[in-house]
């Protein structure tokens, strides 16, 4: 218990604040497509985590850095989304629920088995030029590699959020969250909004996974995790709230990290989930307004 | 079906099975135990998502608990796994009831009961990664060894048998429970909460109680895992694993089925069998690849055979109706024990609002036995909510609502129909996948006895609903004019004291409308107090003993029909103040 010192503590809540930035980002495509299209896709968290074995291939292959592959990640990203939407996602749109748990569970299982089969279950790393160097500010370290995934993260949250809030396609998607029938009435393709909406949250899992590469180990497994991430941080910032997202993000960094001083680890993610469990029973609509593009 | 159809299937599944067993070489005889492992876990998880419309994502904490329980009374305190492993299936059913008491009393429902169970599953991992008493991360061992008092057997066929016991028990249950009462009542809140509170169902007991039954099968199966593998973990108890390959199974083979688990995880498994064939390199290979394809092949199901497998069976045609006479007394009638000329019901004072609009506001209201009151009102005027008032589904945020004079404000739905109400949804709720003889037989589960002498009564009332020609139909096959009648029989099988329509006639054909206004007068000749909520000036005119006008929440007058229809307060409230100048001028 020594070992918790005001120093110890402040370390965790920089390295909680920058791993949160990235946790709002993985859950900032969750939420959208939620908050758009009531639809929960449980496959969230692996299509995370096939981008990161993605950027793996193009880092071991072809030596491009993860940071560097932003824009490769964000194109194939959207085309991905966009495939995945045609071939799989609106054929729930309008069904009950439990179908699209189901269905995206499914894609879930092919996405974690597809890894597995191609690359095996065992850890695998990035190791860049950055990976482990830190700055030191005031007797905290501060890892370079989360910085910059941080940074990146938050930019494209406001970035997402300018979008929504400025842009014509932008109001047409806030339109459609708020009211798919009422939006379809005054002309809106309300199909094609929810296409680009499903492409924008597959390429903004893509970003993620660009940013995490360079230092968090993967495995096939390892988007479970990210998905109940992706949970928390929609719950926390309201469903379909944008920027919300990205403060519950911060918010569950900031708890794990915390928690790892005062507990372990391991516990520390079960502290963040039992977090979730409460604020489900006592204030399902979150602790943010709800609403798309907010 | 006839009701022996399901025991001789079911046995005849087991025997084939039992007899299969010492054919199997050694390679076989594991594939069949992990089958029939994950086929009983599907029985189990089908209870909850199948019949009770709940989707748990957390079962697989069930089976960790299980597996700890059993091993841990094993190992510490030498309890034999055959009985630990009763242990295992009762304290996994204690976390489930006490997960459950707390998750449905906040009403978490969907996604989200989804979302909640499959975090637990996460909280569970990590306390039994951090508990020391149960070895935290590394496990706990089992020895190897031929000891069958203990549930350890060195060759594989005793472990077949074990787990086919487990299965068949599994089968059963399942079996039972689409007889029992408890299923019915099960099955119509999977179908539609509301409306089976409203038909005296307790929808909040059911949820618990069918989660407590799921977990304590998955508990015994985390039992036989632990005794068969040897070894306990908590990434391998608490795997997700487990939750994945009892939602495949069920899902492939069809959810809520007897045999959709048993279906649906053996052709996983025979799929995983053909691929072994396949140049791989390794097993690791082999699993996923033959996971790729299942996922794949649960995509197609779900788009193109939500039902699953199952689902493809052609339908039985309908059973003709018995020859048996229909039971005499009190078919589907009142319970005329009301004291004669007292208030049956007394509203007085009721207020309702929602936020800032006041929907009900100050309303008192009188219906005695064997009267027809009827209640008109422009859309909007707070009808609805007032039904919604008296048959519990709100709470009045002022007033009394008395039965028979006590005070029923505050019960919950079921409570109040058990007392005596009974009511129709405006929007018909049909029970959309069970038959019409089923969802009426619900009602009849208020006082019935037993399921026989429930079925008995409800085709009693499907006779004067005029459903019986449809009693093997399923809701969702149901015409407009026949849900509402179903929405009146379901009513009615509760014996109510007090009936609520809340728009039977709207949508019918002269004749039905007749038909209708016969059959509310007969119910009120029975002392049945009845309120009915209509649009139709001929239906209100033609079957009220007074009539009750409520306008923008309040009530603005009461009397007989014709006195009412010449009230300038009621023309003005339907057609607007200056008709009233207009047609005294």
């Amino acid at each position: 218990m020594s070992l918790i010192t005001p120093a110890v503590i402040l370390q965790a809540l920089v390295s909680g604040l920058l791993m949160g930035s990235i946790y709002g980002l993985v859950g900032v495509g969750f939420t959208l497509i939620f908050g758009v299209m009531e639809v929960v896709n449980f496959a969230h968290g692996h299509l995370v985590m096939a981008g990161m074995f993605g950027c793996y291939v193009l880092f071991q292959q072809f030596g491009l850095d993860p940071l560097l592959a932003i824009p490769v990640a964000l194109l194939v990203g959207y085309a991905a989304g966009l495939f995945l939407y045609e071939l799989l996602i609106r054929h729930v749109v309008a069904a009950p629920q439990f179908a699209q748990v189901v269905l995206t569970l499914a894609l879930f299982i092919f996405l974690e088995n597809g890894a597995n089969f191609l690359f095996g279950g065992d850890l695998r790393g990035v190791t860049t030029g950055y990976t482990t160097a830190t700055w030191h500010v005031g007797g905290v370290a501060v890892s370079i590699a989360r910085l910059a995934g941080a940074a990146v993260a938050l930019a494209a949250v406001f970035a997402l959020r300018f979008f929504l809030r400025r842009t014509l396609f932008g109001k047409a998607i806030r339109a459609a969250a708020n009211n798919r029938d009422g939006a379809n009435l005054v002309g809106i393709d309300v199909p094609r909004v929810f296409r680009s909406t499903f492409a924008l949250s597959v390429a903004a899992a893509a970003l993620a996974a660009a940013v995490l590469t360079p230092f968090y180990l993967m495995t096939p497994f390892v988007g479970n995790e990210l998905l109940l991430k992706a949970f928390v941080v929609m719950v926390l910032g309201g469903m379909g709230n944008v920027v919300g997202a990205w403060l519950g993000g911060v918010i569950v960094g900031v708890v794990e990290a915390v928690a790892s001083v005062f507990v372990t680890a391991s516990l520390g993610n079960a502290i963040v989930f039992a977090l979730l469990i409460v604020i489900l029973l006592v204030r399902p609509t979150g602790l943010f307004r709800a609403e798309a593009g907010g | 079906m006839h009701r022996w159809a399901r025991p001789i299937s079911l046995a005849s599944f087991l025997l084939a099975a039992a007899a299969l067993g010492p054919a199997l070489g050694e390679h076989l005889l594991t594939v069949a135990i992990t089958t029939l492992f994950m086929i009983f876990l599907a029985i189990a998880w089908n209870l909850v998502l199948g019949y009770g419309g709940q989707f748990s994502l957390g079962h697989s904490v069930f089976v960790g608990v299980g597996a700890y329980t059993s091993t841990v009374l094993y190992t510490k305190a030498g309890l034999t796994p055959w009985i630990g492993m009763l242990g295992a299936g009762l304290l996994a059913a204690a976390v489930a009831v006490a997960l459950s008491l707390v998750t449905f009393r906040y009403e978490v429902r969907g996604v989200y009961f989804a979302l909640l169970t499959l975090a637990s599953a996460e909280v569970f991992r990590g306390l039994a990664n951090n508990w020391e008493f149960i070895n935290g991360p590394v496990g706990i061992l089992l020895t190897m060894k031929a000891a069958p008092r203990e549930l350890l057997f060195l060759a594989r066929l005793p472990y077949y048998y074990v787990i086919l016991g487990l299965v068949g028990l599994g089968l059963a249950v399942t079996a039972g429970l689409e007889r029992s009462r408890f299923g019915y009542a099960v099955m119509a809140l999977r179908e539609d909460e509301l409306a089976a509170e409203a038909t005296g169902v307790d929808t909040y007991r059911s949820k618990v109680a069918i989660m407590g039954l799921s977990a304590f099968l998955a508990g015994l199966g985390g039992t036989f895992y632990a005794q068969f593998y040897l070894y306990i973990s908590p990434e391998i108890g608490f795997a997700f694993e487990h939750q994945l390959n009892m939602l495949m199974g069920t899902m492939i083979g069809g959810a809520g089925s007897l045999w959709g688990p048993v279906v649906g995880t053996t052709i996983f498994s025979a799929l995983s069998e053909l691929m072994r064939n396949l140049p791989f390199q390794s097993t690791r290979a082999v699993v996923t690849a033959s996971k790729m394809v299942y996922a794949a092949l649960l995509m197609l199901i779900i788009i193109f055979l939500p039902g699953g497998i199952m689902s493809l069976r052609l339908r039985r045609a309908p059973a003709p109706a018995p020859a048996r006479p229909a039971p005499a007394p009190a078919a589907g009638g009142a319970a005329p024990r009301a004291p004669a000329g007292d208030g049956l019901l007394e509203v007085a004072g009721a207020t309702k609002r929602f936020g800032g609009l006041t929907a009900v506001e100050d309303v008192g209201l009188t219906v005695r036995p064997g009267e027809v009151v009827g209640m008109i009102g422009p859309n909007g005027a707070g009808k609805s909510t007032l039904f919604n008032l008296i048959s519990g589904i709100y709470r009045p945020d002022a007033g009394s609502i008395r039965l028979l004079g006590r005070e029923i404000a505050g019960l919950a739905p079921h409570e109040i129909c058990g007392r005596g109400v009974g009511r129709t949804f405006q929007i018909t709720k049909p029970f959309l996948n069970l038959d019409v003889l089923s969802s009426v037989t619900i009602g009849t589960l208020t006082h019935a006895r037993s399921l026989r002498e429930g079925e008995a009564e409800a085709r009693a009332v499907l006779e004067r609903t005029g459903l019986s020609g449809r009693a093997r139909a399923l809701g969702k096959s149901l015409t407009v004019a026949e849900r509402r009648r179903l929405e009146v029989a379901r009513a009615l099988a509760t014996r109510p004291r007090l009936l609520l329509l809340d728009e039977v006639a709207a949508g019918l054909n002269p004749a039905e409308l007749g038909e209708i206004i016969a059959l509310v007068r007969g119910i009120a000749g029975e002392g049945v107090g009845v309120l009915f909520v209509e649009h139709l000036m001929q239906a209100v005119m033609g079957v009220s003993d007074r009539v009750v006008v409520i306008s923008s929440g309040r009530k603005i007058a009461e009397g007989p029909p014709a006195a009412v229809a010449q009230d300038p307060a009621v023309v003005e409230a339907y057609l607007g103040e200056a008709y009233v100048l207009t047609a005294r001028g």
